[in-house]
């Protein structure tokens, strides 16, 4: 099972190395550079520094990422009928989904970190207390919630029935509403990840197993 | 022989008002190849969805190499003895043809390169091994997909236009591959518009139309059963006129319709021995004949005869 998975992983990333390659630069280099320099040479208080504000984009990143990419895999390869070719290749549709999973884990885990890295040594001689342990864990742990959330996501939207229709409609809904909260919560970093952040990791867990239950391999057919 | 596709009245509908498939029936036998063939939207991929399992009957009973494909368990017995090829399915343009046949080695578990090296071969493939196959040809991706179908060495195949995009050479040599599968016991199950392949590779052919089977049997049959009435023709070793042959048939005393060329006559009749009686008269007139037999339709003619009968 692993091996199949892992072929799948592999083969998502070879397929959207460009589009894996873009968030790299953009939000993991890119931003850290960006956000690193202005913390290091600009002339802002020391409050300003604390990764609350700073490192946040490191969660935000890497919750893109893992969001979007599952999200994107299972939808395209449903529309070019590849998934339709690899789950009657033996696979059972959980493995398949679960490829896409780690997928999205494992980008989001490698943007996430990258943006720390940077940030990181940008900042360290300055602010070494920012080098947190526990700035690692969450970022793995945003990850996994948004690439479950993604993976919910792309697996309702190939569902076709009304009952999975209406879901789409209170995911969406949820959806929005559970950033808002992020975003609202994130400004003191502390209360968001001791109590939000378990809450949002059950919840997300939930939709991910609750989503690929019953999934069939018609959902993957056009 | 032993049953491989074995389903007996499968009734399928998409929305609980109208019946895409109705009461259809069908076997496959080891090493056997079966045409599916029909109209467009006559529920060929239907039922090959239906018999894969991917789509549930609404009635109906299934086996595949004795196992239920509805049945997810044993569904994951019957996919790791088959290949699938689904109509229209697009490959990674982004990956190398080395790097998508890896995918499918890896999710058949296949270690033995011989059977890839073979197919690469077969298939001209091997100088474009390194190659992204978003550059390939319609006909080459066609060809990438059905390697990968075809690397474990299935014992059943279920094809839904396999040859399409492919050019004449690589056809001809997919169906005398396939003709080699059969001979080691695999069989086949064919949704094709294809006459070609249908004619060369099929041993059997299955018509469907709006869901339900209209015709089964071999292609020969199928063209002995779309004429209305039975057609012989004489066929002449040498040219001569058309008013000799004429007068010659002018003799022949039963009605029957008969077309008169320079080299051949047709004789349309449900009597065997009156288009005899013609042959033993040409032949008494002195006439070399180079062939005489029954006259049947190409398969695409018997097709639209029939479906059009229909």
């Amino acid at each position: 099972m692993f091996k199949k998975v892992m072929s799948i992983v592999k083969t998502d990333l070879l397929c959207s190395k460009i589009l894996v390659l873009m968030y790299f630069f953009m939000f993991g280099l890119g931003f850290s550079f960006l956000y690193g320099l202005i913390a290091r040479f600009a002339q802002v208080s020391e409050l300003s520094y604390s990764y609350n504000v700073w490192l946040q984009p490191a969660f935000l990143v890497g919750g893109i990422t893992a969001l979007t990419l599952p999200f994107g895999f299972l939808l395209t390869d449903k529309q070019i009928k590849a998934a339709e070719m690899v789950l009657t290749s033996g696979i059972k549709p959980f493995e398949y989904i679960f490829s896409k999973w780690i997928n999205g884990v494992f980008c989001g885990i490698v943007i996430g970190y990258t943006y720390l890295i940077v940030y990181t040594l940008l900042t360290l001689p300055l602010y070494a207390q920012y080098g947190n342990i526990s700035v690692w864990l969450y970022v793995l742990l945003i990850d996994i919630i948004f690439a479950s959330l993604g993976v919910t996501l792309g697996v309702i939207f190939t569902k076709v029935n009304l009952l999975r229709k209406i879901l789409l409609i209170i995911f969406l809904m949820v959806l929005p509403i559970l950033l808002f909260v992020l975003l609202f919560f994130i400004k003191n970093t502390g209360i968001f990840f001791k109590f939000l952040s378990p809450i949002l990791l059950v919840y997300s867990l939930l939709c991910f197993f609750l989503s690929v239950r019953n999934v069939e391999i018609k959902d993957f057919v056009v | 022989m032993n049953k491989h596709i074995d389903a007996i009245n499968v009734d399928f509908t998409y929305d609980n008002k109208k019946l895409v498939l109705n009461n259809v029936s069908l076997s496959t036998y080891q090493g056997e190849s079966v045409g599916l063939v029909g109209p467009n939207g006559a529920g060929k991929t239907t039922l090959v969805r239906v018999l894969l399992g991917i789509l549930y009957p609404k009635n109906g009973n299934i086996q595949v190499f004795g196992y239920n494909p509805l049945n997810k368990k044993e569904r994951e017995k019957i996919y790791g003895q088959m290949g699938y090829l689904p109509e229209g399915a697009q490959v990674y343009p982004q990956l190398t043809l080395k790097q998508y046949i890896e995918l499918f080695k890896a999710l058949h578990e296949v270690e033995d390169n011989s059977t890839i090296e073979e197919l690469l071969d077969m298939f001209d493939l091997q100088d474009v091994f390194e190659k992204r196959l978003g550059t390939f040809s319609k006909g080459m991706k066609q060809k990438a997909k059905l390697l990968t179908i075809l690397i474990h060495s299935p014992k059943l195949l279920i094809m839904d236009e396999p040859t399409d995009g492919l050019d004449i050479a690589s056809k001809e040599e997919t169906i005398e591959y396939m003709r080699k599968l059969k001979k080691k016991g695999t069989s086949m199950l064919i949704a094709t518009h294809d006459p070609y392949l249908v004619e060369s590779l099929c041993d059997r052919i299955i018509m469907i139309n709006k869901g339900e089977i209209i015709f089964e049997g071999t292609t020969q049959q199928l063209q002995e059963v779309a004429q209305d009435e039975p057609c012989y023709v004489i066929e002449l070793m040498e040219k001569v006129k058309k008013e000799k042959l004429e007068e010659i048939l002018n003799n022949v005393d039963e009605p029957q319709k008969i077309i008169v060329e320079e080299n051949s006559i047709k004789i349309w009749t449900d009597d065997e021995n009156i288009a005899k009686n013609v042959y033993k008269k040409v032949v008494d007139e002195g006439l070399i004949v180079k062939n005489f037999d029954r006259y049947l339709p190409t398969f695409s003619q018997a097709y639209k005869n029939f479906l059009e009968g229909k």
